[in-house]
């Protein structure tokens, strides 16, 4: 866990595109809300791997989210059911029941459908606002850091210069 | 474009997804096992295990193998026990989550076989002990076989409560305690001696008159006041006196009841002890009662233990607004289908069965767990296979649950060139009867009606032999019955239980009864009236000196009565003189 969380703290502090830092919060939010065994998971897996998402944040934010839908599941239960069972929403429910995929996505499980609404909804959101933190942080804390007198004294020394060295030979996470 | 892709991601992907299908194919049976195990045992309350599950992906199938179905009243039996259980699964239904199976094979099913380890589980074990005993056997009372000779009438009132003697008893003891509360509440009351100081009082006014005007006026006023005294104690005496008279007239029609309770008494004593004519007409009840009686409690049992899984064959809307689902799992809403199916369907299950009996062969169909959806009834039908003295068996029935309301199950079961041997029909001493051989067709119709029973059944007894087990020098009507039986070389049995599942009525008829009637009805209606008289005289006796016993205890109130009245007499003459005293004795002076 502290090996995930320093790898994170050096992604942030790294030249990465905080787009794809954001991308693997957003993922990984919606692999921790929703129960894992879903169709939807086996899209979202394929997209993590193949797009350049960063990793280390996606696994570790599928900890965090983990532990939010268990405190989030009575909200994403009643949300469920009440979509499945809303009168307006009965025929299109009713019609999606009786085809093969969608009875496979188990949309009509309340669980699924709450958590991954929710998930949707708050994907663009997060997104953003994930954005606009790593942004924020990097120009404000980071550079706050990076000038202090500790840091640049760390900076002149050869053996941070070597670490930076093989650190970037490792590639990027 | 190629900063956002990461297309050796894509050969990860395809790994990973590899790998899945691998463990997935490697793990499906012990998956498969321990999931029909963890359902089976929910659903049962009771453990149920298997040896072994194989799952076949071309075609899809699933072979279970030694399936055991513990008894949860009976932890070390199971209830079920199942060699093997073949079947195919329809892939598309699957994929909507649904299990049709077009034909099952269960091979070697067997009951109630004993089991190593308990099938308890202890969830269950806590919570179930006191509903225990919902399917027990209903307790018939067994059907006993009056003496056939004629009983010993003192022998009898010797060990026999006689209701008219305890009525006696307790009246006798009523009067009593009457009697003692009367006692008291006369010592309460004014007697002689309150009335003899009211006459010396009346004889002082009588001095005072010759006092002058002042002493007139005086002794006027404590006569009007002396008259009242009188007549409030004499009210008193007369209100107790009505109170015992009503309490005597209501002893005294209780006493005159007594000389009829002796006629309940006969009766009873008559049915008790003696074969009446009419009790001879329902010989078969006797002989059959409990065997029948017997053979309907057990199947009624059965299906009161089965009733929990058949409730659940009509399957019904799920109202998720009152599932409080567990954490992580949620709840699945189901809507309507365009072509609707239940979630569990089995069309067709070949069934061999090695029971007591016999081997079974046969099939079940439709066994679903929503036939609202399906609109057919689970059905199935057994033929025994070279069944030990039986030609042919044939069991079928329905169990209809379409109208979930209104529960129609129906059962019927018909065997021929059935031999019984050595089958006891009557276990008392005095006339035990045994049913050596006979070839039975039987006929049997049940069905159960919202939780009421319609059973009837139809026996044709052939080459019958029936051997009372006497000894020597029987009495005559004793010795007339068992060769009455003796030649009886067929007979027809009629038998129907009617009512609620708890609380049946079992009704039971035979041409026997006919026969016997004929046969020995005259001697049976001679020996039941001797012993009436005998009763009667000797009951009779009884009673009447009781009765004499109760009437001396009365006579104690008869007595109470006429202190009262003597009392009433007195206070009246005493009255009467307060009386003359006011008006002949007083003579204004103007």
């Amino acid at each position: 866990m502290i090996k995930s969380f320093a790898k994170l703290l050096k992604v942030l502090n790294s030249e990465t595109d905080p787009a794809q830092i954001s991308l693997a919060v957003c993922f990984a939010m919606v692999l921790g809300f929703t129960p894992f065994y879903s169709l939807h998971n086996m899209l979202v897996i394929l997209l993590v791997l193949v797009l350049r998402v960063n990793l280390s944040t996606f696994f570790l934010s599928v900890v965090f989210f983990s532990g939010m839908a268990y405190l989030f599941d009575p909200l994403f239960h009643l949300l469920g059911q009440n979509l499945l069972t809303a009168q307006g929403l009965h025929g299109f429910w009713s019609q999606l029941y009786s085809h093969f995929f969608w009875r496979v996505t188990r949309f009509n499980n309340t669980l699924v459908l709450g958590s991954l609404t929710i998930s949707i909804l708050l994907f663009f959101p997060v997104f953003i606002l994930s954005n606009r933190l790593i942004l924020k942080y990097r120009e404000t804390v980071l550079a706050w850091a990076r000038k202090t007198r500790l840091m640049q004294a760390l900076r002149a020394t050869r053996l941070f210069q070597t670490y930076e060295t093989l650190s970037s030979m490792e590639g990027d996470g | 474009m190629k900063k956002w892709i990461r297309w050796p991601g894509l050969l990860v992907f395809l790994g990973v997804m590899g790998l899945f299908c691998f463990l997935f194919v490697f793990f499906i049976d012990g998956f498969v096992k321990r999931s029909i195990e963890k359902t089976g045992t929910a659903l049962n309350e009771a453990k149920v295990e298997l040896d072994k599950a194989e799952v076949s992906f071309f075609p899809l199938g699933i072979d279970l193998k030694h399936v055991q179905v513990s008894d949860r009243d009976a932890p070390m039996a199971n209830a079920v026990e199942i060699a093997e259980i073949r079947f195919l699964i329809d892939p598309e239904q699957l994929s909507r989550r649904k299990v049709l199976i077009r034909e099952m094979t269960v091979d070697g099913v067997q009951l109630n076989t004993p089991r190593k380890s308990s099938g308890v589980i202890t969830s269950v074990s806590k919570q179930t002990t006191g509903e225990k005993g919902a399917a027990q056997k209903k307790e018939t009372k067994p059907f006993e076989l009056p003496a056939l000779e004629l009983p010993d009438v003192r022998e009898i009132l010797e060990k026999e409560e006689l209701l008219s003697l305890t009525l006696a008893e307790d009246l006798k003891k009523e009067i009593k305690a009457n009697e003692a509360k009367w006692e008291a509440k006369l010592a309460e009351l004014p007697d002689k001696k309150t009335f003899e100081s009211y006459r010396e009082r009346v004889k002082k006014l009588k001095g005072v008159e010759k006092g002058g005007l002042g002493g007139i006026l005086g002794g006027a006023a404590e006569v009007v006041s002396l008259q009242k005294e009188i007549r409030a104690d004499l009210n008193k005496i007369r209100d107790a006196k009505d109170q015992l008279k009503k309490d005597t007239e209501a002893l005294q029609g209780r006493i005159k009841e007594i000389p009829k309770a002796p006629l309940k008494d006969i009766e009873r004593l008559k049915n008790k002890y003696t074969l009446s004519p009419k009790g001879l007409s329902h010989i078969s009840r006797i002989f059959f009662g409990d065997k029948i009686g017997g053979w309907t409690g057990t199947a009624v049992q059965a299906y009161e233990k089965l009733s929990p899984f058949l409730a659940q064959l009509s399957g019904g809307e799920e109202n998720a607004a009152v599932l409080k689902p567990k954490r992580g799992e949620g709840v699945d809403i189901h809507f309507q289908e365009e072509k609707p199916s239940p979630d569990f369907h089995v069309q067709v299950a070949k069934v061999t069965a090695q029971l007591k009996a016999g081997q079974f062969e046969g099939e079940v169909r439709h066994l679903s767990n929503a036939q609202t959806i399906v609109g057919l009834p689970l059905t199935f039908q057994f033929d025994g296979k070279a069944i030990p003295n039986v030609e042919r068996v044939h069991f079928e029935g329905e169990i209809n649950r379409i109208n979930p309301a209104q529960p129609v199950d129906r059962f019927s079961l018909k065997a021929s060139g059935a031999t019984l041997q050595n089958l006891s029909l009557a276990k008392s001493k005095r006339f035990p009867v045994t049913l050596k051989t006979a070839r039975t067709d039987v006929e049997t119709l049940a069905s159960i009606q919202s939780g009421t029973l319609d059973a009837g059944l139809t026996a044709q007894l052939k080459s019958v032999t029936l051997v009372a087990g006497l000894e020597k020098d029987n009495p005559p009507l004793v010795q007339a019955m068992a060769d009455t039986l003796a030649d009886v070389k067929s007979v027809q049995l009629k038998a129907g239980a009617k009512g609620p599942l708890r609380d049946y009525d079992l009704s039971l008829s035979s041409d026997l009864d006919d026969v016997l009637q004929k046969a020995v009805g005259k001697q049976v209606r001679a020996q039941a009236n001797r012993f009436e008289k005998a009763l009667k005289s000797a009951v009779t006796d009884k009673v009447d000196k009781a009765l004499a016993n109760v009437n001396a205890e009365f006579s104690g109130l008869d007595g109470l009565l006429g202190e009262l009245t003597g009392r009433l007499n007195f206070g009246d003459g005493v009255l009467k003189d307060a009386l003359a005293k006011s008006t002949g004795g007083l003579k204004l002076p103007f």
